[in-house]
């Protein structure tokens, strides 16, 4: 395995596990995840159960294609969007939200490394 | 698809699938209903013993944080929280004054310490679950300082208290 492959998963299981947690600890300890929701979803009158299973789908999303390493460049935007909302949506929590931005910043290393679309170099040469 | 892939998505739903198993098999919390009609015993319980025949007491603490019962002086100040927010937001307290955070809202709440969401900065300042409208939470700051503090179910709400 060269250092690019080697980077390149890093990065995809830096994403990954920063999704897979929350999805998780929504569960665990709903409260601590709902209180970074926007007022608009809270407001919207669906219930918190719903919303909580609907961030977990969509984590468990991220994850998945994380760990499959195609088109990473769909769900590296994502993430950016993702994270950079939480962030700009709850910034009296700075300091705890500050590594969202280190993974935000992870998260555009991948959209551009994988730059259109490309399927990382480990599985090109499997393909 | 490769089949290191496929294996690690198997483990992954593996864990997700035992993590949830083990959150949908913890005690189950106490609902809304019980947690509200639980604090509004112990609220009554307070107000009985605390307020003399005078049904505007609860509107004297608001207006002027500090009421005298049977000689007594009970300073407190009181932040209402509304479907607004917080108010009001920061406050300035002197040491051994109770702060009560009143929910006028449509909503639980759940008045707590920063940082979210372990509440790290004063442990203590945090009620553990939801306070339902209509009730209360109070907490005296022990000590000299200015405490960040929000409401755990909707982080970006919150504001200072400064203890003098």
């Amino acid at each position: 395995m060269n250092k690019e492959k080697i980077i390149n998963f890093l990065f995809r299981a830096s994403i990954a596990f920063a999704f897979l947690w929350p999805a998780l600890s929504a569960h665990i300890r709903p409260e601590n995840w709902l209180g970074y929701f926007p007022a608009f979803i809270l407001d919207s009158g669906i219930p918190e159960s719903f919303i909580l299973w609907g961030f977990t789908l969509f984590h468990l999303i991220i994850v998945i294609w994380m760990i499959t390493g195609r088109f990473i460049f769909i769900p590296s935007i994502v993430a950016v969007v993702f994270l950079t909302a939480v962030v700009v949506m709850n910034l009296s929590q700075m300091d705890v939200l500050f590594r969202d931005i280190s993974l935000a910043l992870v998260a555009i290393a991948l959209a551009i490394q994988s730059y259109p679309f490309r399927a990382p170099n480990i599985l090109k040469e499997k393909e | 698809m490769n089949k290191k892939v496929i294996w690690g998505i198997i483990i992954i739903l593996v864990i997700v699938g035992a993590v949830l198993a083990l959150a949908g098999s913890r005690a189950t919390a106490p609902t809304t209903d019980e947690i509200e009609d639980e604090v509004n015993n112990q609220y009554a319980t307070s107000t009985a013993s605390t307020t003399p025949n005078n049904t505007d007491a609860t509107e004297d603490i608001r207006m002027n944080g500090e009421i005298d019962i049977g000689g007594d002086i009970i300073e407190e100040i009181v932040i209402i929280y509304t479907d607004s927010g917080f108010s009001p937001k920061d406050v300035a307290i002197n040491l051994g004054q109770t702060v009560i955070f009143r929910n006028e809202s449509s909503r639980d709440f759940w008045p707590a310490s920063n940082d979210h969401p372990i509440h790290n900065i004063d442990p203590e300042f945090d009620p553990k679950k939801r306070t339902p409208t209509g009730s209360d939470f109070s907490y005296k700051f022990p000590k000299v300082g200015t405490w960040g503090y929000h409401n755990h179910l909707r982080a970006g709400e919150g504001g200072t208290i400064t203890v003098k």
